[in-house]
């Protein structure tokens, strides 16, 4: 998707660490063992723990919000492709997508990570970033 | 929360210790989350948000256990979510329900067999009903 052109956003997050994933797990309320134990990641073939798909999701909203405005955001739509893991620096990039229909702007994003992309979508945002 | 075997119903209220303990997992800088800066009386939710209803009553593993999958083997697969009037806020009370908008199963050469659920939640202003956002959340149970 975009390949070649030169994104509206690019956002680097923070490295994804076992404790920020253990925060998150406490936040969402989501707790699997592949997201805080290193040994369950390991056999059950990562490299380390790993994030889950919803914090990818909330990395990519937040990126949005933050850069659009926090009332913006009125579509949001995430496909899971590939796995964030402990020791990743997840990168957002941003392109015009094509239609947001009336009083919205249309965008098209990659969540990705040392050379995968983990998550790809699309959101709606409010053309004037305003809450209504 | 009340449930059917495929029909759950439940409450949430947007609490300001939750959005700012969300909105901090996620390395969010705005002061408007409430994690930076001058924290506005009134602060604003993350777009996924609504992940927290696990707290109240709708955790999706257990969800998925009632319908006969095994958790274990289930991947996200996409989310989406709707705001009609923009992001949810603190201090609101909401009405939440979530259905099995659909079922299928299909065959994947990497995974083989696949079962896909679609759960479709809205979540609605308890005061008056207004919807304020709506979730679909696609998984599904890999054969290997």
């Amino acid at each position: 998707m975009n390949e070649g052109t030169e994104p509206l956003l690019r956002r680097e997050f923070e490295e994804v660490t076992l404790p920020r994933l253990v925060a998150y797990a406490g936040a969402a309320g989501e707790v699997g063992v592949l997201h805080y134990d290193r040994a369950a990641a390991r056999a059950a073939g990562h490299e380390d723990v790993t994030a889950h798909g919803m914090y990818a999701a909330g990395l990519i909203g937040v990126g949005l919000a933050e850069e659009y405005g926090l009332r913006s955001v009125r579509d949001l739509e995430v496909r899971f492709t590939a796995v964030l893991e402990a020791g990743d620096t997840p990168v957002l990039e941003v392109w015009p997508g094509e239609d947001g229909g009336r009083g919205r702007r249309a965008l098209d994003f990659e969540l990705s990570a040392g050379g995968r992309v983990v998550a790809r979508g699309s959101a709606a945002i409010a053309a004037d970033g305003s809450g209504s | 929360m009340s449930a059917d075997r495929r029909r759950w119903r439940f409450e949430v209220r947007v609490e300001r210790g939750k959005i700012v303990e969300l909105a901090r997992s996620l390395g969010a800088r705005d002061p408007g989350f409430g994690t930076a800066g001058d924290p506005p009386s009134t602060l604003v939710a993350p777009p996924t948000f609504p992940v927290v209803v696990a707290h109240w009553g709708v955790a999706n593993r257990e969800q998925l256990v009632e319908l006969g999958y095994d958790a274990t083997r289930v991947l996200h697969g996409e989310e989406r979510y709707a705001y009609p009037d923009g992001p949810l806020e603190e201090g609101e009370r909401l009405e939440g329900e979530t259905v099995v908008a659909e079922e299928r199963e299909t065959d994947s050469r990497s995974h083989g067999r696949l079962r896909i659920v679609r759960f479709h939640t809205e979540l609605r202003r308890a005061a008056d009903a207004t919807l304020r956002v709506e979730i679909d959340r696609t998984v599904m149970e890999v054969e290997r």
